[in-house]
């Protein structure tokens, strides 16, 4: 976790060639195989989540974060709550720990030259003309400081058979980014292209990562197959506690079905059938050896795998300054209605659904249903009446009003309601 | 007007849109027959309980002005024809020129009309018009039900009472036949 929640901390430094070796990942540190159950290292999750939180404020962004914990999988596992998850567990844990993490100072510090990009901005990533959101907290945060949606296209890293609910990133409609880059909430990156070398090095560390992976379950199973015998001891102790326990609810149960004479018959053949099962169950259990336990081998190819969910090199990212956003009166149209209805305290998404250019909901998405669906035309462009009928029918039809919204002489929007009168 | 009745020669026109034209001489005479389309849609099909046609010399157009019912607020009805294309502009015009009661309206009903006399009604509002709120469209309902029982225990009533009074004439028929036979 720690070494994942790094790329936040790194959006904020900026192109450093000396700094190349460091580029290389955030994996790729030695870290020694540990046992599972040692008591720090249980911990550490809660840790590594306050860290994440420190990070977020701007003036605590060059916290250095501790290289060493980041190979684990347990912790790792933490990374893969998503969107909708909350984070208001981690958020009450005490900082007493990260204050030790900050004395191992394994990473250089890259924050030599300020840039555009701190000031607690949120990074949207420009990629292929499309902008991308990959912060699951600034996600959140959009939506609910913001009144910005977005939409998630992301496979979910732990259902990635199904695309009914997606994950990580959002995206986000260019009005959407034009907004925040105007009320300074964010800034548009685009990340640098990675030479040859260094992918060849990210190839080699990630082949790296494997192996250690790999070499981790193998210990872990080692380790497991050392303790069989304290195991299955324990398993023997809970199973005999568990049936004693049953045994006095039995006796309990069997004196009221005594003074209840008529289901006598009944009851007392089906505890007759229980107490056979249980039997020989108990002897499956007491009769268990170290030795009639089978372990696998597992081969490397078929060992677990640790899946990031977010980018674990260090992200060399740069301002986009030459976007040149709205540039048709098209796009300036769009994003004038978008901001305006924003700016009414509506909530907006795609309406590419219902046939127009924005859905218009009174609060969040996913708790109203929208009122409207705006359709964006130039003052002076002719519409056929066929198509108000049509649109004004389909919106009866999805109970929400269509809304014309035009540009008049002065620049300011215009609103006209179109409903259907019942007349029919 | 006897060249107006030479040309209508053919075609006999209704006597009030012959009236309406004879008041607007500036007007179409196409656009006030598709115009009279509606308003015999609205006062004979849709039993408006008032209307009248008007004509707006800004716009050339003729339009409607009614009520649906006593209660209810007198509107606007703006024929457009189904092969006529309009822009957001118009439309905001249309919101200046059209006056109901002496005042410009807010809010006007568009009758997409096509000449087999298909009529479709979409109300066009200036700015944001939110819906309706849960406890209105409940009341509606609710007064619709309402309407409803009481058409329907109107019918049982007259039915019931035709019972009785055919159950009588019988019995009354029956007592005169024997009558009769005594």
């Amino acid at each position: 976790m720690a070494g994942l929640q790094e790329i936040g901390l790194s959006k904020t430094g900026t192109s450093n060639a000396a700094a190349d070796d460091d580029e290389l990942l955030l994996l790729s540190s030695p870290s020694p195989p540990t046992a599972p159950d040692d008591p720090v290292r249980s911990k550490r999750p809660k840790s590594a989540a306050t860290q994440r939180r420190k990070a977020k404020k701007p003036l605590e962004a060059q916290e250095v974060v501790n290289l060493e914990d980041d190979l684990d999988l347990e912790i790792v596992e933490e990374v893969t709550s998503i969107p909708g998850a909350s984070f208001s567990a981690s958020a009450s844990e005490s900082t007493s720990e990260s204050g030790s993490s900050e004395e191992d100072l394994d990473l250089e510090n890259d924050d030599d030259e300020p840039t555009s990009l701190e000031g607690g901005k949120m990074n949207i990533l420009y990629s292929h003309g499309s902008f991308f959101l990959w912060d699951a907290e600034d996600v959140h945060m959009l939506r609910e400081e913001c009144r910005i949606v977005g939409k998630l296209v992301g496979c979910l890293p732990r259902a990635p058979r199904q695309n009914i609910q997606l994950g990580l990133p959002l995206q986000l409609m260019p009005e959407e980014v034009k907004l925040l880059v105007d009320i300074k909430a964010a800034a548009v990156v685009v990340e640098k292209p990675v030479s040859e070398t260094l992918t060849n090095t990210r190839k080699a560390a990630f082949e790296n990562v494997r192996q250690q992976n790999f070499q981790i379950q193998e210990h872990r199973k080692e380790e497991v197959s050392q303790r069989m015998d304290s195991i299955i001891a324990g398993k023997k102790a809970k199973k005999r506690k568990l049936q004693e326990e049953t045994n006095k609810n039995k006796e309990t149960s069997e004196s009221l079905t005594e003074s209840s004479v008529g289901e006598e018959k009944t009851s007392s053949e089906s505890t007759s059938t229980d107490e056979n099962t249980e039997k020989d169950k108990d002897e499956d259990i007491d009769g268990l050896t170290v030795d009639d336990i089978v372990t696998t081998e597992t081969s490397e190819e078929h060992s677990l795998v640790q899946l990031f969910t977010q980018n674990p090199w260090k992200q060399n990212l740069v301002p986009v300054r030459d976007w040149a956003y709205p540039s048709s009166e098209r796009d300036m149209l769009r994003y004038l209605v978008f901001k305006d209805l924003w700016g009414k305290g509506f909530y907006l998404t795609s309406g590419a659904k219902f046939g127009g250019d924005f859905l218009v909901y009174p609060g969040d998405p996913s708790r109203y249903h929208s009122h409207y669906i705006a359709v964006c035309r130039s003052q002076f462009d002719e519409i056929p009446c066929l198509d108000l009928v049509s649109l004004g029918r389909l919106s009866s039809n999805v109970r929400k009003t269509a809304l014309l919204c035009a540009l008049d002489r002065n620049r300011k929007v215009t609103y006209t309601s179109l409903t259907w009168t019942g007349i029919s | 007007m006897a060249s107006a009745a030479d040309d209508s020669s053919t075609t006999i026109r209704h006597p009030l849109l012959e009236d309406f034209l004879q008041q607007n001489p500036g007007c179409d005479e196409e656009s006030a027959e598709r115009a009279f389309l509606v308003y015999q849609d609205l006062t004979e099909v849709r039993n408006w309980w008032f209307t009248e046609m008007a004509y707006s010399e800004a716009l050339e157009r003729p339009y409607i002005t009614g009520q649906v019912s006593r209660r209810l607020p007198r509107q606007a009805v703006l024929p457009i024809g189904v092969e006529e294309r309009i822009s957001v502009h118009d439309i905001q015009t249309f919101f200046c020129k059209i006056y109901t009661s002496g005042a410009p309206v807010k809010s006007l009903t568009m009758a997409v009309n096509e000449l087999d006399s298909t009529v479709v009604y979409y109300k066009l509002t200036y700015g944001l018009s939110p819906p309706d709120p849960p406890e209105v469209t409940t009341q509606r309902k609710q007064d619709k039900d309402m309407q409803f029982d009481r058409k329907r225990r109107h019918v049982a009533a007259c039915v019931q009472q035709a019972m009785k009074r055919t159950s009588h004439e019988t019995f009354s028929k029956a007592s005169a036949e024997e009558d009769e036979e005594l």
